[in-house]
């Protein structure tokens, strides 16, 4: 029940911000029509850096606890993550050509860190689908998490130095929202919205995924006897 | 423009990728599920 | 302590008798070098920007090989139910094959600079030490993130492939920012190098501690 509202609420509010974004809002007076991919940009990606951190806590959890719930919530938050960050830095491209001229630029470390967390989310979920036995899978997936996270803030760390070491300091991606308040209430309302869609999103296949384990166990027990 | 379109699509795209990808793995789940059943009634008349 | 050191010189001994280890890798990372170097144009102007890219991209391929195949070893024979039997914690026996795999790396390494200054034409000078050097730390890096991720790779279906995949995005800090120091040695203009030395040494504390500390999940059966 509680997920058909937010399912439905999250569609409503995402053709609400559709509309906010394409005929309330202005056009950007800097930057023009490719501004607006900013309104869906910027919302997903900060999703791919809450995915990151469920991850991570999860991992956490699951090595203090070892319960299949925290396991089942990791994998579920590295396929989210997976999309979300693929799909961002895609849609940013798309920003970068017109604004930039080019689809991407080493060394700027927003880009670079987002790219390294994608496959960071892709060698994670490579690592399950070649694990067959479930605890096993469990543990060592959380293990890799945790090196995984562990691993960021040294790639921030090389990505903001090095550059200073050998080349000039880069551009730096600018942030979403604008001073005109149409467009902070239709960045608002896409936040909103897409904020419901990850947790429908997110809901949805850990229930799935609850089921899957279940019935994973049922088709042991009836092949055994 | 193009541009605009192509970023937003992309973006759905994935979405809906996502979401048919949830429906289809409930599919198999309950067809696995049918089958379960029919093995036990199975092995239950032997 | 002793036992890391038992474990350390086991390695030395069975890569003494069949020089497996070192000779694969030393192999493997010369024809990286040759292979990157005709790749990029070796008459070209431009070709000292690349020159510690290329240095880092041989080692990082020897080494992955270097640990697919110390992994290989204990699996064969099942030797590694033998390891957990004896009476060594987890973490020293991390410990002792991390000593062993970056022995076995730095000799690789070792071996390949001469033929990486001569198809370079570089000098035999004190940058070469200065190379080494930080090739010490960035192995050391390398090779604690890589026992480990060997480990789980072992667990799984497709081992090396697994590594490989596991390990490259796990070690991109390190690879930058040796490529980077390396770079500076080589243009003669080590200001800010102390950076990425702190940098490279904090990353190997932290990733010796979080592999010691984990790696009792990672060998239990």
């Amino acid at each position: 029940m509680g997920k058909r509202i937010l399912g439905i609420s999250s569609v409503v509010l995402m053709i609400v911000a559709l509309y906010l974004i394409f005929v309330y809002a202005g056009v950007d007076a800097a930057q023009g029509e490719p501004f607006r991919i900013f309104y869906f940009h910027v919302p997903v990606l900060l999703l791919s850096y809450l995915s990151a951190i469920l991850l991570g806590s999860a991992c956490i959890m699951f090595l203090y606890n070892a319960e299949a719930k925290w396991d089942r919530a990791g994998a579920v938050a590295a396929e989210l993550g997976l999309v979300f960050g693929g799909t961002g830095l895609i849609s940013g491209m798309m920003w970068a050509k017109p604004i930039w001229g080019k689809y991407w630029v080493w060394w700027d470390v927003r880009l670079n860190l987002q790219l390294i967390l994608v496959l960071t989310f892709a060698a994670y979920l490579m690592l399950r689908a070649y694990l067959p036995n479930q605890e096993k899978r469990a543990t060592l997936s959380c293990v890799f998490g945790l090196l995984a996270l562990v691993n960021v803030p040294f790639n921030w760390l090389a990505i903001y130095f090095v550059p200073t070491l050998q080349h000039p300091k880069p551009v730096v991606s600018p942030g979403g929202g604008g001073t005109d308040p149409d467009m902070a209430i239709a960045f608002t309302c896409s936040l909103i919205a897409w904020c419901l869609t990850y947790s429908y999103l997110f809901s949805t296949r850990l229930a799935v995924a609850q089921v899957e384990q279940e019935v994973e166990y049922l088709e042991q027990v009836v092949r055994a006897s | 423009m193009t541009y605009v379109f192509a970023a937003y699509s992309i973006i759905f795209l994935g979405i809906f990728i996502l979401a048919w990808s949830i429906v289809s793995r409930q599919k198999r789940l309950e067809r696995k599920l049918e089958d379960l059943k029919e093995e036990l009634r199975d092995s239950g008349r032997k | 302590m002793k036992s890391i050191s038992s474990l350390f010189f086991k390695d030395i001994v069975v890569e003494w008798r069949n020089k497996e280890a070192v000779s694969s890798m030393f192999m493997f990372g010369v024809l990286t070098l040759v292979i990157f170097s005709y790749a990029f144009d070796p008459s070209g102007t431009d070709r000292s920007l690349l020159t510690p890219g290329i240095l880092w991209i041989s080692f990082t391929f020897a080494g992955i090989i270097g640990l697919n195949r110390s992994l290989a070893m204990e699996i064969d024979n099942e030797c590694i139910q033998g390891l957990l039997l004896a009476p060594l914690s987890r973490g020293e026996l991390y410990l002792g094959k991390v000593a062993s795999n970056f022995a076995f790396m730095m000799i690789a390494e070792l071996l390949m600079m001469p033929p990486f200054v001569v198809l370079n034409n570089l000098t035999f000078s004190f940058q070469i030490i200065e190379i080494i050097g930080v090739a010490v730390l960035g192995t050391l890096g390398f090779v604690s993130v890589g026992t480990i991720l060997s480990m789980i790779s072992a667990h799984t279906r497709m081992k090396e492939v697994i590594l490989a995949v596991l390990q490259i995005p796990l070690t991109i800090p390190v690879i930058l920012t040796s490529v980077a120091a390396t770079g500076q040695i080589l243009a003669n203009e080590t200001e800010g190098i102390s950076y990425a030395l702190m940098m490279l040494a904090g990353f190997s504390i932290v990733y010796l501690t979080a592999s010691y500390l984990l790696f009792e999940y990672v060998v239990e059966d």
